[in-house]
């Protein structure tokens, strides 16, 4: 789902995990914790506002790239 | 988002400026997205010339929309919406995007020319705000 790993200029998922790791981990937030906390319906609701999101994003990239290639 | 077509001696300007931000919170100017894109074209003394650029004006709702979603997961996982937006705050910053965009187009004296702009960095920033998003997801192993 994650398709800006195939994109050359985004930021490398790595750097983007490790950024997210460092916050978490200097706010006192524990992955594993959090996760068993998470009702179901708080859990679908995300999957769905990501999806949603994702797809947008998407689209909007695809366009770009495009109008990157003009016919003439 | 397309501009159309315009024949004849036709002054055409678009302007937008943008000062958007989700979360502003007092003392505080982080977390907010600063974009502005002039453009400027103008057909002069021509004819069938057709000009499409690309709609910023999608690409800010579509940013402003992203950081509104990080702030408010984080938010849920800490389940204190102050806390939330500061952590998301915190993330953001490290990638604050500002960005000023320039394009003036001139075509004088011209018949069938066929001119399409475009607005990479803009990509760049809706894709890094989504990494970050999943990126947080996929540590909670929502997804």
């Amino acid at each position: 789902m994650n398709g800006s790993a195939n994109q050359p200029n985004g930021i490398p998922n790595k750097v983007i995990d490790l950024l997210v790791s460092d916050v978490f981990k200097k706010n006192g937030i524990n992955p594993k914790q959090i996760k068993k906390n998470l009702s179901k319906e708080e859990k679908n609701a995300i999957k769905a506002l990501v999806d949603d999101l994702s797809k947008q994003v998407e689209a909007f990239v695809s366009n770009t790239q495009k109008t990157k290639k003009p016919k003439q | 988002m397309a501009h159309g077509y315009h024949y004849g001696g036709i002054y055409f300007q678009n302007r937008n400026n943008n000062r958007n931000a989700v979360v502003r919170q007092r003392g505080t100017q982080l977390l907010s997205t600063d974009q502005e894109s002039d453009e400027l074209i103008w057909v002069k003394e021509s004819c069938n010339i057709a000009v499409q650029t690309t709609d910023t004006q999608a690409a800010v709702s579509l940013q402003a929309g992203l950081q509104l979603a990080i702030a408010l997961v984080l938010s849920i996982i800490v389940g204190d919406t102050d806390r939330g937006q500061s952590i998301a705050q915190e993330m953001l910053q490290s990638i604050d995007t500002e960005q000023s965009n320039r394009q003036k187009i001139i075509i004088d004296n011209s018949k069938d020319v066929n001119v399409t702009t475009t607005d990479t960095d803009l990509a760049v920033n809706v894709q890094a705000l989504l990494q970050v998003l999943v990126a947080i997801v996929l540590k909670l192993e929502v997804l």
